[in-house]
């Protein structure tokens, strides 16, 4: 494959969805298929790495190989695929700041005025193609922490929404949300996702979605209800659990769902 | 899924990948119903604080045809009363990585139990800690023991602070991070383990083992059987008489993966499964 194509991968409604199972099950997949892959994660929290922070709020700190403490995702990301993850595969909003002005510093900006819109986000762009310019991976998929309509994630959705432009089909979103189903009315709530939609269009941000829902299947009339919003839909719904067991499941579960009921 | 994006992307998709040791290892999960029961001594009550680790154990358990079953035990609230009861049914114990004093004297009890009742041990980074302070207490007769990190001014700092850490007043990102070499001394049982000399692993921590303390550990029977070649930084410690009693300061955990999964987590969930047969 001659040029690296993007898949970022976000999260509406809530966290702990498993963005981070996802990413790297599709990053499984494609390595599966012959494809050279490799996974990073943009947080949009201020701190410099996860190492500061305590456990009880972000779960275990992950080391990797070169010696950078990371989010624990970057752990799912090496045992899903094997590949050895390194400073680069691990961003923060906090090291895009330092960056930026560091350089303001040092006057590389020649007297600009320093603005979140181009510099940061073009601190952004350039970080997330980093890997995939020097190593030439087919895909790099590119995973962002927190959820949409964070203010902390607006310059990163800014600066997807710029790569998509420039990038045209070798970038893609996908796009995590949250289905409740409320047992007491014996049905899948769709309007969360509605609402979530609603930021995404600001971003222009609609491209591939996947649902998820409590119940293991979503249920058909909710997909269609959810359809007419946006452009391609995959109904891939799954239980959210932590062990690993399920983490296998949703595994074999995304393969078969995906072709079945992709649209 | 991936058959979805690669259209998207205008790909070729072609033939269906076949990921045939991946539906190996969900295959031997979904047969595997004898149970090992695995506690986790630790302060964080939260699923994803240790969740290496816990992957870890996962795949080992898979890869001994055995369903894991982790309790987690609260650090904090082990006493020299009540630590029989709380780790009652566990085939082996983890001791788990942490920092600073809460909960660190829970963890020295669990040592202490486990190691005077022969149940299969593994230490990790302030596991290892906790495992060499309790050796020194109870075994060196030390009784004021300690890590310099808990207690500044103790005689006996079996666990000091590293030289290249002494003038560092930043906290974030300046421990000794990353991977690096350790060279184990062959005929030791983690040697047996690994089946190899020199092995590469990742590293998280501030304080490491004293080695001025080595030889007093070695003559009572710790023994120190991973070094770092560069800096003689002890990584290792380990009881060769007991079935399975290790101490890592490093943090293997970060190193398994489900298709390769680390031989001290296979290991030692092995050693579980057979403590629990002789039970």
């Amino acid at each position: 494959m001659a040029e690296t194509k993007y898949i970022f991968v976000t999260g509406g409604v809530v966290s702990s969805l498993g963005k981070g199972i996802i990413s790297s099950s599709i990053g499984k997949l494609l390595q599966a298929r012959g494809y050279n892959i490799t996974i990073q994660k943009f947080d949009p929290y201020i701190n410099i790495d996860p190492g500061t922070l305590n456990p009880y709020e972000h779960g275990e700190c992950y080391v990797t190989v070169d010696g950078m403490e990371t989010d624990l995702d970057l752990g799912h990301y090496e045992r899903f695929t094997g590949i050895k993850t390194t400073k680069a595969n691990s961003m923060t909003t906090g090291r895009i700041y330092k960056s930026v002005i560091d350089k303001e510093r040092r006057g590389d900006y020649l007297g600009k005025t320093i603005q979140v819109v181009p510099h940061i986000t073009d601190e952004i762009k350039r970080n997330i193609k980093l890997l995939g310019q020097k190593y030439h991976y087919d895909f790099v998929i590119t995973e962002i922490g927190g959820t949409i309509g964070d203010i902390e994630s607006a310059p990163f959705l800014e600066a997807i929404r710029q790569m998509k432009w420039e990038l045209g089909k070798r970038a893609i979103n996908l796009h995590l949300t949250y289905v409740p189903y409320l047992k007491a009315a014996g049905e899948l709530k769709t309007k969360l996702h509605s609402t979530v939609l609603r930021n995404c269009r600001v971003w222009e941000y609609s491209q591939m979605y996947l649902f998820c829902a409590q119940k293991s299947i979503l249920m058909t009339t909710s997909a269609r209800r959810l359809q007419p919003s946006v452009t391609s839909i995959s109904t891939v719904s799954y239980r959210v659990r932590t062990s690993l067991a399920s983490t296998m499941c949703l595994l074999t579960c995304s393969i078969r769902l995906g072709r079945s009921h992709f649209t | 899924m991936d058959e979805a994006i690669l259209r998207k992307c205008g790909e070729q998709i072609g033939d269906k990948p076949a990921l045939g040791p991946w539906r190996e290892f969900l295959d031997r999960q979904r047969k595997a119903t004898k149970e090992v029961h695995i506690g986790l001594v630790g302060k964080y009550d939260l699923q994803d604080a240790y969740k290496s680790i816990r992957e870890g154990l996962l795949q080992a358990g898979v890869y001994n045809d055995h369903k894991t079953i982790i309790t987690f035990i609260n650090s904090e609230e082990l006493t020299e009363q009540n630590v029989e009861e709380k780790l009652k049914g566990q085939d082996g114990v983890v001791i788990c990585p942490g920092f600073g004093q809460r909960g660190i004297e829970g963890k020295i009890i669990a040592a202490h139990y486990t190691r005077t009742h022969n149940i299969p041990t593994f230490g990790i980074c302030l596991g290892m800690q906790m495992m060499v302070i309790e050796f020194a207490r109870n075994v060196l007769g030390y009784k004021d023991a300690n890590s310099r990190e808990i207690d500044e001014k103790t005689p006996h700092n079996v666990i000091d602070i590293m030289e290249e850490q002494k003038n560092i007043t930043n906290m974030g990102g300046t421990m000794r991070l990353g991977a690096y070499e350790c060279v184990l001394r062959q005929g030791s049982h983690t040697f047996n383990i690994y089946k190899q000399e020199h092995i590469q692993e990742r590293h998280r921590h501030r304080y490491e083992f004293n080695n001025s303390y080595e030889k007093e550990f070695e003559k009572n029977g710790m023994m120190c059987v991973g070094r770092n070649p560069e800096s003689e930084l002890i990584e290792i410690v380990e009881i060769p008489g007991l079935k399975w009693y290790i101490g890592t300061q490093f943090h293997p955990e970060y190193q398994s993966t489900v298709l390769h999964p680390h031989p001290l987590f296979l290991d030692f969930v092995k050693a579980s499964i057979e403590n629990q047969k002789k039970k």
